[in-house]
């Protein structure tokens, strides 16, 4: 009885084992067959691509359809191809319907992809059919070795790109050439050099203004300076936040309110859904000198909250903003126009007078 | 306890069961797939056919559906088990696989390696390595305490448990927000997604090595239930048989997080379920885990995988879908589980 059970599980530890070992020729058989049904879907040839970790990549010569692994990808991918997506990783926020063309707010969500693993569905993926995934984030050390194993395992050709808030020109410029759009690309690289050139030349000329970022249901977290979403803060100012351990988490590090006494900037800016509408009436943020000045304000939020949650290029409409309320003397440019300006180039839609002073309507003082 | 069936139809049942469900897995998948292509690219590897389906399908089905189907059964296999093995060893039915630190010890492991910025071969590694550790840092502060064996092994474990939850929620915080801190959810909410040969091949092993000596020696574990002086005087040497199941579960629950993240719920409840169908003897109940738990879990990978375009983790569904289940359960039939 017993031995024919241990007979039993042998025969399935061994029908496994053989599975395993008769399905490994595939892996081999995979690259040689993929590239087959590539060609019949695409007619034309693959160029060597060389991504940000530097692998060779082959990709198709002539690239119609891509999906992106996350949400800073597909905010910078958006900007330059969004007909070329063939799903996006986030769904778009619902602030986006009043914004959007219909038909990207129809494109299915594939999910998002965390180093090996994640929420995208293998086959669903392959089902958008892609002909090539590009991820865009910071260069971290191992990125290579999942790109190269996703790519083995699906057949896709698997792309990194490496971006950070100075240098998306360079971010562009070879999202160009992948995608065969070079002076699209430029024109998209060169408006994000310009503004951070821009704004950033603006506050080094002009003293720099004490500021805290405050955030959470009390207001009473900050994002501390050299912290990961600081950075835009700490260009354009002087960042009053000094933490011994700046946390680099969206919700920043939690102070007291002694604390934010003891700091009092000379301006103060309020997250979307924080306190900012009760701090006037509020016996002890009244002390502060920007409460009792009026310079405080709320981050806009218009799609994605400008200073960056998640970090990717709209950020650039938060150094545009930030830099007009803090030196409205020395920024001499008109802040819708600008920002106008980025929603043709970034999201592809006119912005209305109306829509932006809605956005603003308190961020402005 | 009462049972239906008898424990040898039980286990044939399941058998049938989980080869019918590995069946209809191969069928489903977002990606469609004829049932006649896919019977043809299957047996493409065995002789030679003109091949009237697309190189992408073959990708699908050898890359994508096969890997994740044998995971699936090798993970609720081995966690089913081990779960099995442990509320044998310790005798407690609150046993189950993450009773010695197997998993939070993995979890941190991973977390730790995400942090760091490691691939995804190296995450699974850290993982398997750390489970190893927590539980043999268990044993040494079981060995060494004074009293009663089972009751300081189990408090160990607790505290190793505890200790590694800190740690990962320490990691947790100071995690990059935007990639790691979602990775490391991610990874600790459970997921058989992007299931890969390698990962398959790396848990084998240590599945393999722990499976079969407690499918050999599953009847061993009945003694256990006599109390330590009773089996001592039929000759088991009842420390060494409870150092080694718990070693060869530990190893299965080792292997399983390190590759499919935390999936609690399937080591604990599994056992219990397959215990009101075959029965408390361990010849019995042991194979009737192992395929249960396989069964079960290739259940629940199938909805994690086509229920919606993206995937669902499978913690959240095994606790979902399950415990109700097993509330259900209890309350039919009423009486001790």
């Amino acid at each position: 009885m017993g031995k024919r059970l241990l007979a039993l599980l042998l025969a399935l530890v061994i029908a496994l084992s053989v599975a395993a070992c008769t399905a490994k020729p595939a892996s081999t058989a995979a690259p040689s067959a993929s590239p087959a049904s590539e060609a019949k879907q695409t007619p034309g040839k693959t160029i060597k691509f060389k991504d940000s970790t530097g692998r060779e990549v082959d990709v198709p010569a002539e690239i119609k359809r891509i999906a992106v692994t996350g949400p800073s990808a597909q905010t910078v991918v958006f900007a330059l191809a969004p007909d070329m997506l063939v799903g996006v990783a986030t769904p778009f926020a619902d602030s986006a319907a009043n914004f959007l063309n219909e038909k990207y707010l129809k494109l299915p969500v594939l999910g998002q992809l965390y180093g090996g693993k994640g929420q995208i569905n293998l086959e669903a993926l392959l089902a958008a059919a892609p002909q090539v995934v590009i991820d865009i984030g910071d260069t971290t050390g191992n990125i290579a070795a999942d790109m190269d194993s996703l790519a083995k395992q699906t057949g896709i050709p698997f792309v990194h790109i490496s971006a950070s808030i100075g240098k998306m020109g360079e971010t562009y410029k070879m999202l160009g050439e992948l995608l065969g759009l070079k002076n699209e690309a430029k024109v998209l690289g060169d408006y994000c050099d310009e503004i951070y050139n821009k704004t950033t030349a603006i506050a080094n000329s002009a003293k720099k203004v004490s500021v805290l970022y405050c955030l959470g249901d009390k207001g009473i977290n900050v994002i501390a300076q050299k912290s990961y979403h600081s950075e835009a803060i700490d260009l354009l100012a002087d960042n009053k936040a000094v933490v011994a351990s700046p946390s680099s988490k969206g919700t920043g590090n939690e102070v007291d309110m002694e604390q934010i006494l003891k700091w009092d900037p000379e301006v103060i800016i309020f997250a979307p859904d924080s306190v900012y509408k009760t701090v006037s009436k509020d016996p002890s943020w009244q002390k502060l000198k920007a409460i009792s000045s009026g310079r405080y304000y709320e981050v806009p939020y218009g799609m994605h909250n400008w200073m960056g949650f998640p970090p990717s290029v709209q950020r650039y409409m938060g150094m545009l903003w930030l830099t007009k309320i803090l030196y409205p003397k020395e920024a001499t440019y008109d802040l819708y126009t600008e920002i106008q300006r980025y929603y043709k180039l970034f999201y592809h839609c006119d912005l209305t007078q109306e829509q932006y002073k809605a956005m603003m309507v308190n961020s402005l003082g | 306890m009462k049972k239906r069936f008898s424990g040898t139809k039980v286990i044939w049942l399941l058998a049938l069961m989980l080869a019918a469900a590995a069946v209809c897995s191969f069928c489903l998948g977002r990606f469609s797939v004829s049932p006649r292509q896919l019977f043809g690219i299957l047996l493409s590897r065995i002789i030679y056919i003109e091949p009237f389906w697309t190189g992408t399908m073959e990708v699908v089905v050898f890359n994508i559906r096969l890997p994740r189907i044998l995971l699936a059964c090798l993970v609720g296999c081995s966690l089913s088990a081990a779960g099995a093995a442990y509320q044998g060893v310790f005798q407690n039915p609150m046993a189950s696989p993450d009773l010695l630190g197997a998993s939070s010890g993995a979890a941190f492991g991973a977390a730790l390696a995400i942090l760091l910025g490691a691939s995804s071969a190296i995450i699974t590694l850290s993982a398997f390595l750390s489970g190893i550790v927590s539980v043999a840092l268990v044993l040494l502060i079981g060995q060494r305490a004074p009293g009663k064996k089972v009751v300081n092994l189990i408090l160990a474990g607790i505290m190793v448990s505890s200790i590694a939850s800190a740690a990962t929620s320490f990691v947790k915080l100071v995690a990059d927000p935007s990639n790691q801190l979602p990775a490391i959810t991610y990874w600790l909410m459970g997921s058989l997604s992007g299931a890969k040969r390698g990962e398959l091949l790396f848990a084998a092993i240590p599945m393999a090595i722990g499976l079969i000596p407690l499918f050999a020696f599953r009847w061993r574990i009945n003694i256990l239930s006599l109390g330590d002086d009773e089996a001592r005087s039929m000759g088991v040497n009842v420390n060494m048989l409870r150092t080694a199941a718990a070693l060869c579960a530990t190893l299965l629950t080792a292997a399983s997080v390190s590759v499919s993240g935390m999936i609690g719920w399937v080591g604990l409840v599994m056992p219990h379920i397959c215990r009101r169908l075959a029965g408390n003897d361990y010849r019995f109940l042991m194979p009737a885990s192992m395929l249960g738990g396989a069964f079960f879990m290739l259940l629940i990978d199938n909805i994690s995988r086509n229920l919606l375009s993206t995937e669902i983790p499978i913690g959240i569904l095994t606790a979902f879908i399950g415990a109700p289940f097993f509330i259900y359960l209890i309350l039919r039939r009423g009486g001790r589980i």
